[in-house]
């Protein structure tokens, strides 16, 4: 009996320590990474640094039923101030109007190209399609509903330039929707988590998900690992570990900005949740092998907070279950948790999330001006975030492992929010 | 051309406006229950004498002192110091290019071959505006047309 207290004591503190360890981990390097490469850049966002010569670049915009987002899409990847591009609009099969607006916009653009694909064959494939068919060595890839900021481009390409070591570039995502609560909310989150996180792993030198939103990559490391699988329901978690366990550096452009739409309904957001959660399991699970290896040995760091995530998750899940448990029976002579309402740890983990928002407003002012607007909702996110991701663990992970090898993965319609 | 920012509370049907406000009290009711600790620390600090006999004279600072804050810092201590070290390690070992610089960019021949293409055709495609493309059950690439 002494035991299982003893260990539920020991889950209890890990449930408390791993969000407020995370926290400051990721704080830490955000504010290591704003001062030694972001501050000595010394540019504004609408100043990139010049190239030489501007390589050909191609710009891939996989496009499924978009009608109601493509022309705003188009129009601002037309715009960007970039000498050199091509835009390839890659109808995959879409039952709307996607494809006779494309071809519209076709007509009149010297720059844009459209590749119908004849029947659905998922993001994966139309990828590769557009790549087969690209002219240029470096590709950028944007969602077909998410707005391209114009210095976009420049910002990202000179990196693959520069290094060849350099596979791929993510972009900074920021949220357009924000009318419901939820919107509100993953402003925050897309700040305060997603861009201390990329900023943090940077310093690790290894990227979870060079997010697929907006990403540059080099066609020849594409080539050298073979392109986007078709079977992961999560295509860009797969192809950021396969581009880093074949050692070639993923970077973070934090000045590339990417405007997307994002749920603002809790199914919308939890289904899209759960795919993120399945996608990081399957990822896991097809290269579980190679991680293992002293060779990839780099990736240890990001495995390992991946591992102790999915532990946390199921961690809360039996605390949860044990305090419901106590609410309707008397166990605590065999198991007991102590309460769930935030005491004094709790308190201080919600001030931790306050500290952490704050910091990113400091770093991410330069981007939005007025995101201190949302402080008052921010309270949640921390909250919010780790109990959808423990939810969105819990379900994801044993459908990662239960689904069937090799099933294609198609597309998903999902929830964009309030935004007509 | 759309906004950007995209904010419009008008477009919130009668449900959500409901579950908006709510969220609103409980937030602000949160809000308050947060600040709690902080209004009585400020409080110490402007009343000095307060402040001077309850965190002083009466002991207050104990309850900061104890393992658990220093363990905090300690970890948060040791954070740091990783990272430094981290980095500048990394940067020794991470020499600028190391290892695929001697790649060349790949070839219309070796992405065509990956495909099952012919060469001249992804050539002449890599040059049409307007494509179509079929494929087989597989998702094998079957034919490319112009349209």
């Amino acid at each position: 009996m002494h035991i299982i207290n003893s260990t539920l004591t020991y889950l209890h503190d890990f449930a408390f320590y791993y969000p407020f360890f995370m926290a400051y981990l990721w704080m830490l390097g955000a504010i290591y990474y704003r001062v030694m490469w972001e501050n000595k850049q010394k540019r504004k966002i609408d100043d990139p640094p010049m190239l030489d010569l501007e390589p050909p670049v191609s710009i891939l915009v996989p496009c499924h039923n978009e009608g109601a987002n493509v022309l705003d899409t188009v129009d601002f990847l037309l715009n960007q101030e970039y000498s050199n591009f091509e835009v390839i609009a890659i109808n995959d099969g879409s039952t709307d109007n996607t494809g006779e607006l494309l071809d519209q916009l076709e007509s009149k653009h010297e720059h844009l190209r459209v590749i119908h694909l004849a029947s659905n064959q998922g993001k994966a494939m139309a990828l590769k399609t557009a790549t087969l068919l690209a002219k240029s060595e470096y590709l950028l890839c944007v969602d077909g509903d998410a707005l391209l900021d114009k210095y976009a481009t420049r910002w990202m390409i000179r990196h693959l330039v520069k290094r060849p070591n350099v596979g791929a570039v993510t972009g900074n995502p920021r949220i357009r929707n924000r009318t419901g609560i939820l919107g509100k909310i993953q402003v925050g989150e897309f700040s305060a988590i997603i861009g201390l996180i990329k900023r943090a792993q940077r310093i690790y030198g290894r990227i979870f998900t060079a997010s697929g939103v907006i990403v540059a990559f080099r066609k020849t490391a594409l080539h050298e690992i073979g392109y986007w699988n078709n079977d992961m329901v999560t295509e860009d978690i797969d192809i950021s570990w396969r581009l880093q366990l074949n050692h070639w550096q993923i970077f973070f452009e934090p000045n590339a900005l990417c405007w997307i739409l994002m749920p603002e309904t809790l199914s919308g957001l939890f289904h899209q949740r759960v795919r993120w959660a399945q996608g990081g399991a399957e990822t896991f699970f097809r290269h579980f092998n190679h991680l293992f290896q002293w060779r990839s040995r780099r990736m240890w760091l990001i495995m390992m907070e991946y591992l102790t995530s999915v532990v946390w998750s199921y961690t809360i899940l039996i605390i949860v279950a044990i305090w419901i448990m106590q609410q309707f029976y008397n166990i605590s002579d065999l198991v007991s948790v102590e309460g769930l309402l935030p005491g004094w740890a709790g308190t201080l983990l919600i001030f931790t999330g306050l500290f952490q928002f704050t910091l990113s407003v400091i770093i991410d002012s330069r981007f939005e001006r007025n995101l201190h607007r949302n402080i008052f909702w921010m309270i949640w996110f921390p909250m919010s975030y780790w109990m959808i991701n423990m939810f969105a663990t819990v379900v994801g992970f044993p459908k990662a492992i239960l689904k069937k090898q090799g099933q294609r993965a198609t597309w998903i319609s999902p929830d964009r929010g309030i935004h007509q | 051309m759309k906004s950007l920012i995209i904010d419009s509370p008008k477009q919130l049907n009668l449900r959500q406006k409901y579950a908006h406000n709510i969220f609103r009290f409980l937030l602000a009711l949160t809000w308050f229950y947060c600040l709690v600790p902080v209004l009585t620390f400020i409080n110490w600090f402007l009343a000095y004498t307060f402040f001077e006999q309850n965190f002083i004279l009466l002991e207050g600072y104990k309850e900061y002192q104890s393992s658990t804050t220093l363990a905090y810092l300690t970890v948060i201590a040791a954070m740091i110091i990783w990272i430094i070290l981290w980095v500048n390690l990394k940067k020794v070992l991470d020499v600028k290019g190391v290892g695929k610089e001697h790649l060349a960019p790949v070839s219309i021949a070796e992405i065509s071959g990956y495909f099952n293409i012919e060469q001249n055709k992804v050539a002449e495609y890599q040059k049409c505006k307007n494509t179509e493309v079929h494929f087989d059950q597989d998702g094998n690439i079957t034919e490319l047309k112009q349209r």
